[in-house]
């Protein structure tokens, strides 16, 4: 069990690298979409839902293929593995984490944008100071459900190639046959990295409500 | 009318409309410096929705509102500067819950208007003391009571310095006795000289309060007149009916 | 024009691929949900004996990552002597993964029913099995079907992950066509038409169907929401057995 865990720990790098990217990817490029569906002109809401739709209706691994051997395989835009797999599973998050955000700024009552209105608070202010402290709340939990959906679709990366943990048990089996043993070490290592995941967002959790609800 | 009359704050022909459904119909009204008055009337009659369109939460769809006489336009500059002047207390408190008494009431002042923060927390707490909370600076919202939230809340509009206040409904969300601290604020605050337009199912602080009652029904202002004279002596039936029904309950 | 007149010569092949993917998903859904029921009923049951082999086996397959799972049954079934097809491989992993999902969706229906109707149940005297059967579930039912329909959806998408274990499914054989064409992208783009094509219909007759409380796809893999705990009469069960 041990060896075999020695052998696979040398993925965890690549499996963690690709998961933090794609997050960091998907919370940024996630609030603009977030913030263009909930637009009143339906001009520019339109291109945000169809774009959300459409990551989300494609299966991860086929947007991996596309972005590798096709976008990414051209004279001018050669990408990596590590390059590809940031990117397509940045944009599907970036989608998933929109309706997060979306549900987060729906969750902020009515009644709080009226007041910033009628204190005829400037924009940036009114975002930064009431409704994202309040919208925060309702998003980090989801947001860790996300981050840890994303660690398992980053083993999709090994698809493509990318050495991850996933890629090191193949290569391993191929050698020792051993499947049963290396995919449960596999599996395991999984699921003890989503655990720090999980620990994070209940502290979040933790902190921001007790700063909502009072001293 | 003298020169030195001139209202303060004067609705022209404002009509409200949801979704092409009119709520408020050509509603004209003025209120003079200092003066008090009480909008009140059965629920639907649009009080809350003309209420609204005075700082443009509800952007009148036809109709003008004038403060000192100059046209509020539709741009965001020009409603900034209305509602710099005006200050409104909502039925439901709308406190921001993440802050403190203290914050709340601060916000605005510095990110608005631009005050020093130093200098704002200072008024904030006058403003605090002003409505007997001072000791409740530094507590969240959550952890005060409903007339103290409202309190808050109107020290919150009042650190703006407005010309004008809008209650709307301030005490219905509350038990008629943290109502009663809620209505004392408004009385103080009357006494004081604040310009005050008020939407209250409360009559009694329209008839001792209120300079001014404007009785409306159907999205229309169907009779207006001295307080005492309104409350005592309706002329209107549609008003006797409704006074009758308030008090006979 | 170029890349619609060699999507005339893919489609055939790529349309005897989607019957694999269509063959894989159904499969899939037959032995998962049944299991996904029965793990169910496990977990919310009162013996811990069957509570927790119940809930490991659901969090071991909501953990980890369903190719792993798939890799583990692919390559670990020769080890028990077992020569089964890819596509029996793909359909037992997906099965597995369907079960360890579905039985949360259906647990939280479960927990949804007011404990006040349980009781009622146990006042009457109804037997368990008949509170469950005329009581429980079919109340339970009306809140697992939507996402149940969403899940559906993210499982037709995942079996593009038997593409890995080499069953015959609409990835492989655009991914086939390719590797003899190097036209990758004619057709990896035709495959996630056909993919999206599928699972925007599938979610356009869901919503109209569920415009309210329409479960995203990504939905179907959140936890369920947090009951409004205001109320104690919507106390649920596994809330009472926590105090």
């Amino acid at each position: 069990m041990s060896t075999i865990l020695s052998e696979l720990a040398a993925g965890i790098p690549q499996t963690i690298g690709i998961t933090l990217a794609s997050f960091v990817v998907a919370a940024v490029l996630g609030l603009p979409l977030a913030v263009l569906r909930r637009s009143e002109l339906w001009l520019v809401r339109l291109p945000a839902v169809v774009v959300v739709e459409v990551l989300r209706a494609v299966p991860p691994i086929v947007w991996l293929f596309l972005i590798y051997y096709s976008l990414g395989s051209t004279d001018q835009v050669r990408l990596t593995t590590l390059q590809a797999a940031v990117i397509g599973l940045g944009l599907i998050y970036a989608a998933h984490l929109s309706e997060a955000y979306r549900a987060g700024l729906d969750a902020v009552p009515v009644g709080q944008w009226e007041a910033t209105r009628a204190l005829a608070l400037p924009r940036a202010q009114t975002y930064a100071r009431v409704i994202l402290p309040q919208a925060l709340v309702v998003v980090v939990p989801p947001m860790a459900t996300f981050a840890i959906a994303l660690l398992k679709d980053s083993a999709i990366a090994s698809v493509i190639g990318a050495t991850d943990i996933t890629f090191h048990a193949v290569q391993l089996t191929q050698q020792d046959l051993n499947g049963l043993g290396n995919f449960t070490v596999a599996g395991l290592l999984y699921i003890a990295l989503g655990v720090p995941f999980a620990l994070v967002a209940r502290a979040a959790d933790r902190v921001l409500s007790r700063r909502l609800v009072g001293v | 009318m003298t020169a030195e009359s001139r209202p303060l704050l004067a609705l022209d022909g404002v009509c409200v409309a949801y979704r092409h459904h009119e709520v408020v119909h050509d509603v004209s009204l003025e209120v003079a410096s200092g003066e008090v008055v009480a909008l009140i009337g059965p629920s639907g009659a649009g009080k809350s929705s003309l209420l609204r369109a005075i700082n443009f939460l509800e952007p009148p769809s036809k109709g003008r509102v004038l403060l000192e006489g100059a046209e509020v336009g539709g741009s965001r500059r020009s409603l900034d500067a209305l509602r710099r002047d005006v200050g409104m207390v909502f039925q439901s408190f709308n406190l921001f819950p993440h802050l403190t008494a203290l914050q709340n009431v601060m916000l605005a002042p510095v990110h608005t208007l631009g005050v020093p923060p130093a200098q704002a927390r200072e008024r904030a707490m006058q403003q605090l003391t002003h409505v007997g909370l001072a000791d409740h600076a530094h507590v969240k919202p959550g952890k005060c009571s409903g007339g103290q939230q409202q309190r808050i809340a109107i020290a919150r509009a009042l650190a703006m310095e407005p010309k004008v206040m809008l209650f709307d409904e301030p005490t219905s969300a509350l038990d008629p006795e943290l109502g009663a601290e809620v209505l004392a604020t408004m009385r103080s605050l009357a006494a004081e000289g604040m310009t005050m337009v008020v939407v209250t199912h409360e009559m009694h602080f329209a008839e001792d309060v209120a300079d001014r009652v404007v009785f409306m029904a159907d999205g229309r202002i169907v009779e207006q007149n001295a307080a005492g004279k309104l409350m005592r002596d309706p002329q209107h039936p549609r008003t006797q009916r409704f006074l009758n029904a308030v008090r006979n309950r | 024009m170029s890349m619609l007149n060699e999507w005339q010569d893919y489609l055939p092949d790529f349309l005897d691929g989607l019957v694999v993917t269509l063959q894989l998903t159904g499969v899939s859904l037959l032995l998962g949900l049944p299991l996904g029921l029965a793990l169910a009923l496990a977990m919310t049951a009162r013996r811990r004996a069957v509570r927790w082999p119940a809930i490991l086996l659901v969090e071991v397959g909501r953990g980890a990552p369903a190719l792993v799972v798939l890799y583990f049954v692919y390559y670990g079934l020769p080890q028990l002597s077992l020569t089964w097809s890819s596509f029996a491989c793909a359909a037992i992993a997906l099965a597995f993964t369907t079960s360890a999902y579905t039985a949360d969706i259906f647990r939280a229906g479960i927990n949804s029913i007011p404990v006040g109707h349980r009781e009622a149940c146990q006042a009457l005297g109804l037997s368990h099995g008949k509170e469950l059967r005329l009581v429980v579930l079919p109340q339970a039912i009306r809140v697992v079907v939507p996402p149940l329909v969403g899940f559906c959806i993210l499982l037709y998408q995942g079996t593009s992950l038997a593409f890995a274990v080499s069953v015959p499914e609409l990835l492989s054989r655009a991914y086939s066509q390719a590797s003899i064409t190097y036209q990758f992208t004619a057709t990896l783009t035709l495959a996630g038409l056909v993919y999206g094509a599928i699972s925007l219909a599938a979610v356009a007759l869901m919503r109209a169907r569920w415009p309210r409380r329409a479960p995203t796809v990504a939905g179907a893999a959140l936890p369920p929401e947090r009951p409004d705990r205001t109320n104690p009469s919507w106390e649920t069960t596994s809330e009472r057995r926590e105090r």
